[in-house]
């Protein structure tokens, strides 16, 4: 093993020189079309490239003056920037001015929320898409405590919610769990709108954190309330909504579960840039459920 | 030139980073930045600290929790402000945004769940706990002291974290000083570390 790194020289600067000569960290590069949304700390536009003539996202972040780039939009283009895979949002390029800090995303003509609602003509073989950054940490080890005020109320998990400061990535499986419902059914697991009221509601399914409900009826609980899922996608679900943060299955894990398994063993050899859709036999189909006879044809992704 | 300057920027740093209480992680991050930052500029003396700080806050920005940002902002807000955001907007754009780098102070935290291991001969009366703590105290101290070592510049963060653990477990007399479970761990033997820790110690 080498543990002495050779210093090469970088050629970052004269790069980035190439890339300014073609129109790149440019503001005059993008047209902005129409206003998608506005957060607390951001505007997005529509926007056209001129160099591509591709739709992009651009996130138009408001610079104060005294205090620099923000720690979200450090955050969020340097975590960004290290990840290539074909279920995350690409971030073209960045355009950096003393007013304000635009960031240039692929253009995703839709929200979860609306492509599941399209469900309908389902034959385009789009990707899900992560994308917002915005509030992501690194990957830390579990010594680090950060606020506890992370992730959206819905996808919160019980510890976080009770005050738990100490949590690393089984935080997000419990979030994993919530949206997978989520899909499936068309409509939130547990949409709290008060820490306490989204306590209550995962109270009702789980029971109380000192006297849990066993699995068995949790699974009927959730059965009742998803009846499109069968018996084994039901059984990942309680994999994800575990109370300890120590039980829940990690991603990895998730993924060697029965529920995936008629997707086949290609899926697990996928290069991360690859979509699943490259696969070959694994495609969107119309949700056959409801009769349970399906369990042994290609999985429908409950998109 | 600038070499001449490190270690009395270091200590600065240091120094402004204890007053408001930011992490090791912080530091260590905005050390590495700094290193790299001026291993490709040549900087006029006057504008040294300046870097020196704006390294900090970015380090911090992306480190540090988000109820300690406020404290963050005071650290610019007392020090010269004027410029430091062109300043921060230029280091940035030369690193193009990616500052992410795992730095020993980051392996140091994963490290340190393991320093004391249940199967280790506690040759001292403290307890367990106390005896932890112990160890993890002098492995920060050996963590900082390697900030300054310029030799360990070219070893891996991962490496001169493994040889701090290393030092503060012989320094409490921990035995054996480097058993397999922290091999294993840190992917390192105990002569892969012979040389930084004949480094860090010199």
């Amino acid at each position: 093993m080498r543990i002495i790194d050779e210093q090469k020289p970088l050629s970052r600067a004269s790069r980035r020189q190439s890339m300014s000569e073609i129109g790149f960290g440019r503001m005059e590069t993008y047209t902005k079309l129409d206003k998608l949304g506005q957060g607390t700390y951001a505007t997005v536009f529509k926007g056209k490239s001129r160099l591509t003539d591709n739709l992009v996202a651009l996130k138009e972040i408001r610079l104060e003056h005294e205090e620099g780039a923000p720690c979200t939009a450090i955050r969020e283009v340097s975590l960004l920037k290290e990840l290539r895979h074909a279920n995350i949002v690409t971030l073209h390029d960045i355009v950096h001015t003393e007013r304000s800090l635009t960031l240039v995303f692929e253009y995703l003509d839709k929200d979860l929320k609306q492509y599941m609602d399209d469900r309908g003509n389902m034959l385009s073989m789009n990707n899900v898409k992560l994308a917002d950054f915005g509030l992501a940490r690194a990957k830390s080890v579990p010594t680090k405590t950060y606020s506890n005020e992370v992730v959206t109320l819905w996808y919160r998990p019980p510890d976080v919610l009770l005050g738990s400061t100490e949590y690393s990535t089984q935080i997000d499986m419990w979030g994993v769990g919530c949206i997978f419902f989520e899909m499936a059914c068309g409509r939130p697991l547990f949409p709290g709108s008060t820490v306490d009221e989204e306590l209550c509601l995962i109270f009702r399914v789980l029971g109380c954190p000192e006297t849990p409900l066993p699995v068995a009826s949790v699974s009927d609980t959730l059965l009742s309330r998803a009846p499109r899922l069968h018996q084994d996608a039901i059984s990942l679900l309680t994999c994800f909504l575990a109370y300890e943060a120590k039980a829940r299955v990690s991603a990895s894990d998730g993924m060697r579960h029965i529920y995936f398994k008629s997707l086949g063993p290609e899926v697990h050899l996928l290069p991360d840039v690859a979509s699943i859709f490259s696969v070959p036999g694994i495609q969107l189909s119309p949700d056959p459920s409801i009769s349970k006879s399906s369990k042994n044809r290609r999985l429908s992704m409950l998109l | 030139f600038q070499l001449g300057y490190r270690s009395d920027l270091v200590d600065w740093l240091r120094c402004v980073a204890d007053k408001y209480k930011l992490c090791t992680v912080t530091v260590h991050l905005a050390v590495f930045l700094m290193d790299r930052f001026m291993d490709h500029h040549s900087i006029c003396e006057s504008k040294l600290c300046a870097i020196g700080l704006v390294c900090l806050l970015i380090a911090a920005k992306f480190e540090e929790r988000d109820n300690r940002l406020n404290e963050v902002k005071e650290v610019l807000n007392c020090n010269f402000r004027e410029g430091l955001v062109t300043l921060e907007h230029l280091v940035l754009s030369w690193f193009d945004w990616t500052i992410n780098f795992p730095t020993a102070g980051h392996f140091a935290e994963h490290y340190m769940r393991h320093a004391v291991l249940p199967s280790d001969k506690n040759p001292t009366r403290m307890s367990e706990h106390g005896l932890r703590q112990t160890v993890i105290g002098s492995l920060m101290d050996y963590l900082n002291m390697s900030l300054k070592a310029m030799p360990l510049l070219v070893v891996r963060g991962s490496a001169v974290a493994a040889c701090c653990l290393l030092a503060a477990r012989r320094r409490h007399c921990l035995s054996p000083s480097w058993p397999p479970p922290l091999a294993s761990i840190t992917g390192y033997t105990r002569s892969q570390l012979a040389e930084p820790l004949r480094i860090l110690l010199k």
